[in-house]
């Protein structure tokens, strides 16, 4: 086990396992402690959680879209000669239970706009949560799965009323929790298995969608894709044992049709005219399930078992499978660490996840593996933050008011990332080239200045870099040293001192010792312009 | 020829050294488009749809009785009706070879012999994986065991080729896709209008010292704070300095749809002069499980009219454009029950351009038969995918495809270009 050597690897590591370290959270891990810290991070308790409690209870969504004229709808407003709904109103679907929820993407009547809200109230409320929990690890992990997990849900309109229930009952109900038990609560989700197809698929032939990717993004990863050196089962090595060390096709054609018949009470008619409920919630179908023997993973399957046995089975199989184990040891590793983590680490990742493979808290216990080991605690800043990490950290470290709308989620899609609407199920590239590739990066550069010049934007944030700044820093050097540190947790680098300096200089002078001088006005607006070029530094960019 | 990665890499790129963007370049911009066209290099423009294209709902055998007998009415092309699909000449012998009704644009370039469709191609690994499968053809490769090579095929022709504008390589995106990694000589641009930096010329001098520092943005960002100062000088500005929307080509017409707008960003890029050789524009959502009868219908129609639309508009330029469309893989023959199809093997891909020798079917047709499908179940690929590449890299860029796709030697010669 290893902790942090000093502050500033300290502040490094809780930069790299938070939505960015603000000043109090910096000294609540300075007083308990690294280990401590991270053991409290991963046991989270909901009831301590006021300040986002608070936030999330007075937090109004505003309500905007045009109405068909032939529909009826309640609160219009005219607005350029159109009936049009505008109102702030509080979050509500959040907590629902699904069928309380998922009735309204088949009412016809329903506007879009009102479908789409169960959608904007968990972008927001995500966005909320990175920047004002208390348990930012969990957020942070929450984010990951979901982008392992991942769901497009503007793909259907039963995927943006169910995600919700999705993010709380599956993600965040597990995400430190029991991967096997994520997996299934995963899979027998009403977003999941909309968004890959097992909703419709039944015997014969089954819709393949969900197997293939439960195989190559879910559990086994790509790497154990074995298609190109074997086209029959028995010649996999060990599968003769029942222990293939990969997949081939056919264990994704086979564990398509166990999976047969699960699906959702949708309020369709089956065959022979019998309605479902109109419930969303999972539904096992028999008469759809391909009841003969299967073979998946070298493992026999008995024909005529229920379809619900079948599947749950090949949740059993893949979820054990080292190659799983070593798949999530390695994402995580690149995702909290570095694009290009260092073996070792992974090895020690994968060896936890495997031993506690049955503990309710295996991947807290992966985690917390990962966080303190000295390669993780020592090594250097290189991870680029994703957009809602940037954005996060920069109202956190920063000491912004926030006050999220849809125009953030729009901001961070302009960055590249796409809040619960990635659309491919293999979720948003974990490697800095997607960040950087053009646009995505000159628009990160901007962001830092919007926040703190934009009109619109100032009724999203209220940046108060100069009240924030200590009475007696006074030069342009200590108001400088004061916030790169605060922002980046480092001092200024050497080279760059100069450059940054004259940002602060009424005359673009370059002495330290300058009087920061001039009315609140030039001040703050001298002072912005400064921490957006910090924000915009690699300093920043990286964690 | 067989190469190593590590040969392989030296080979391509030992003889160029990488572009450096800079102020240089801008002088020799003005020759860059003209001297590419004199040396009769084409701006070559790769159309990557993801998902797995259903060529067998594309270009298809209407009256094969393995394809009447494999999929319902509504996920073929059928041969009469309101539906029929539309009738190819040059076909393979033996049956009525048509091409979906949506693609009547596409149908007609076919027809005046400017687009040539190869049938039964693509990547002859046995991957139905979309992103291993992507990835692969993005590298230009086959094989997984490539995987690690760290540039795309388009990455490499921009290597292999002399690139001396300002910005030889461009996808309308945020982002570079695969095909474009690794190399120094292409950025994303999504949309030229915000293609800038908000501060003030100080603040972009500051910008620029701090993007000096040793990190992983150090080379993304220079590259794109330098074309950015270049690239806005370049474009037209109405009286109040705001950057007008695109004007297309007198008479042309952009129907609205995402990957049109890219088209245009590409259209407009070209004929801004700065040095524009290769493009690569992505369209998604091809993945047909479910739903297939209305989803590849409308996908169709949203290729096919953006994509005539962008080769009308460039076709009075003195550099003449080629455009390749590929997609992952092919889906399978005989549809699921759930109407849709899963994922298979063979496809098609496209060719257009003015003298490609359009208006025919290239390839061998393996046929629909049990025994002539791919593991029993999905078209077979007669042609790899790089072969048409290749014979377009020759013919239309002078690159010679060797330098470009490790561990691969051309087939038999379809000569489509």
């Amino acid at each position: 086990m290893s902790a942090p050597a000093d502050s500033i690897a300290l502040r490094r590591a809780l930069d790299r396992v938070t939505y960015g370290a603000s000043p109090a959270l910096v000294e609540e891990a300075q007083r308990l402690g690294w280990t401590d810290w991270i053991d409290q991070q991963l046991a989270p308790d909901d009831s301590q959680d006021a300040e986002l409690d608070h936030r999330l209870r007075a937090f109004k969504l505003l309500i905007d879209y045009e109405i068909d004229p032939s529909a009826d709808g309640k609160a219009m407003m005219m607005k350029g000669g159109k009936p049009h709904v505008k109102e702030m109103r509080p979050l509500k679907y959040l907590d629902r239970p699904v069928e309380q929820v998922f009735p309204i993407c088949r009412d016809d009547k329903m506007p879009y706009g009102e479908k789409e809200r169960p959608m904007h109230e968990l972008i927001l409320a995500t966005i909320l949560r990175a920047a004002f929990s208390r348990w930012q690890v969990r957020e942070r992990v929450v984010g990951f799965w979901h982008d392992h997990f991942n769901i497009d849900a503007e793909k259907d309109d039963t995927i943006l009323v169910s995600i919700p229930s999705f993010d709380r009952e599956a993600i965040r109900r597990h995400a430190l929790g029991n991967f096997r038990q994520l997996l299934e609560a995963v899979a027998r989700s009403t977003a999941m298995l909309y968004y890959l197809d097992g909703v419709e698929s039944r015997a014969s032939p089954a819709n393949e969608n969900f197997a293939r990717e439960l195989f190559e993004l879910h559990t086994l990863g790509a790497r154990h894709y074995f298609n190109h050196l074997y086209t029959k089962w028995r010649d996999v090595p060990g599968a003769l044992d029942g222990q293939p060390t990969g997949y081939i096709d056919q264990d994704v054609y086979e564990a398509a049709r166990c999976f047969t018949g699960w699906t959702v009470e949708n309020g369709d008619e089956d065959d022979g005219g019998i309605k479902r409920p109109l419930t969303g919630k999972f539904l096992v179908h028999d008469a759809w399930h391909d009841p003969y023997q299967k073979r998946v993973l070298g493992t026999e399957f008995d024909s005529q078992r229920p379809a619900l046995e079948d599947g749950l089975r090949v949740l059993d199989l893949v979820a054990a499978h080292p190659a799983t184990a070593r798949f999530i040891a390695e994402k995580l590793c690149r995702r909290f660490l570095a694009d290009s983590p260092p073996e070792s680490l992974i090895a020690k990742a994968q060896e936890t996840f495997t031993t506690q493979r049955d503990a309710p808290d295996q991947i807290a216990r992966t985690l917390r593996t990962i966080f303190l080991a000295p390669e993780f605690v020592d090594a250097p800043k290189s991870k680029l933050k994703r957009p809602l990490e940037y954005l996060a950290s920069l109202v956190r470290c920063g000491g912004i008011e926030f006050t999220p709308t849809m125009d953030v989620n729009w901001a961070l899609e302009s960055m590249g990332q796409r809040l619960f609407r990635w659309h491919t199920p293999a979720g948003h590239p974990d490697t800095a080239a997607y960040w950087t590739g053009g646009t995505f990066l000159l628009r990160r550069w901007n962001f830092a200045r919007t926040v703190a010049f934009d009109d619109d934007w100032k009724k999203i944030t209220g940046c108060r870099y100069l009240s924030l700044t200590p009475p007696d820093c006074r030069t342009t050097g200590a108001v400088l040293d004061y916030w790169h540190q605060r922002l980046t947790g480092e001092a200024v680098p050497d080279t760059v001192r100069d450059a940054l300096l004259k940002t602060l200089s009424r005359d673009g002078g370059k002495d330290p010792a300058e009087e920061f001088r001039g009315g609140d006005r030039e001040r703050t607006e001298r002072l912005s312009s400064c921490c957006a070029l910090i924000a915009a530094s690699p300093a920043f960019q990286l964690r | 020829m067989h190469l190593t990665r590590r040969s392989f890499l030296r080979t391509s790129f030992g003889a160029a050294p990488l572009a450096v963007f800079g102020a240089t370049h801008l002088t020799r911009l003005a020759f860059a488009a003209d001297s590419a066209a004199a040396a009769g290099r084409d701006l070559l423009v790769s159309i990557f749809l993801r998902g797995g294209c259903d060529g067998l709902n594309f270009v298809a055998p209407a009256d094969d009785p393995h394809y009447l007998a494999a999929r319902p009415p509504e996920m073929r092309i059928q041969e009469k009706g309101d539906h029929a699909g539309l009738p190819l000449a040059n076909g393979f012998a033996g049956a009525d070879w048509r091409i979906h009704k949506e693609a009547a644009p596409l149908h007609e370039l076919y027809t005046h012999g400017d687009l040539a469709i190869i049938h039964a191609c693509g990547l002859a690994n046995p991957s139905r994986s979309h992103f291993d499968a992507q990835d692969m053809m993005e590298r230009g490769i086959a094989d997984q065991k490539n995987l690690g090579l760290d540039t795309g095929w388009l990455s490499r022709v921009l290597a292999a080729i002399p690139a001396p504008g300002l910005l030889p390589g461009v996808a309308p995106a945020g982002t570079l896709p695969v095909s474009m990694l690794g190399t120094d000589r292409a950025c994303g641009i999504a949309d030229l209008r915000d293609f800038a930096y908000w501060g003030n010329p100080d603040e972009r001098s500051v910008l620029h010292s701090l993007q000096s520092l040793a990190s992983p943005l150090a080379a993304p960002s220079n590259r794109a704070l330098a074309l950015i100062e270049a690239i806005q000088k370049r474009l037209p500005r109405d009286k109040d300095g705001n950057v007008p929307k695109y004007q297309p080509g007198k008479g042309v017409h952009y129907p609205e749809h995402d990957f049109s707008e890219a088209l245009q960003t590409v259209a407009r890029l070209a004929k801004l002069d700065v040095g524009l050789q290769v493009a690569a524009v992505d369209y998604g959502d091809w993945d047909t499980h479910t739903g297939q009868e209305y989803r590849f219908a409308e996908q169709v129609r949203n290729l096919a009219g953006p994509l005539a639309a962008f080769y009308r508009d460039l076709s009075d330029r003195p550099q003449r454009v080629t455009i390749v469309v590929m997609s992952e893989f092919g889906r399978r023959l005989k549809a699921n029950e759930s109407g849709g199809t899963d994922h298979g093997h063979g496809n098609i891909m496209l060719v257009l351009g003015k003298g490609i020798r359009g208006g025919r079917l290239h390839g061998a047709w393996p046929g629909l038969a049990n025994d002539q499908l791919d593991q029993h179940a999905d078209l077979a690929i007669t042609t790899d995918y790089r072969q048409v590449l290749a014979e377009t890299l020759e013919k239309r860029l002078q690159c010679s495809a060797s330098q470009i796709f490790p561990d691969w030697s051309a087939q038999g010669r379809l000569g489509i270009a």
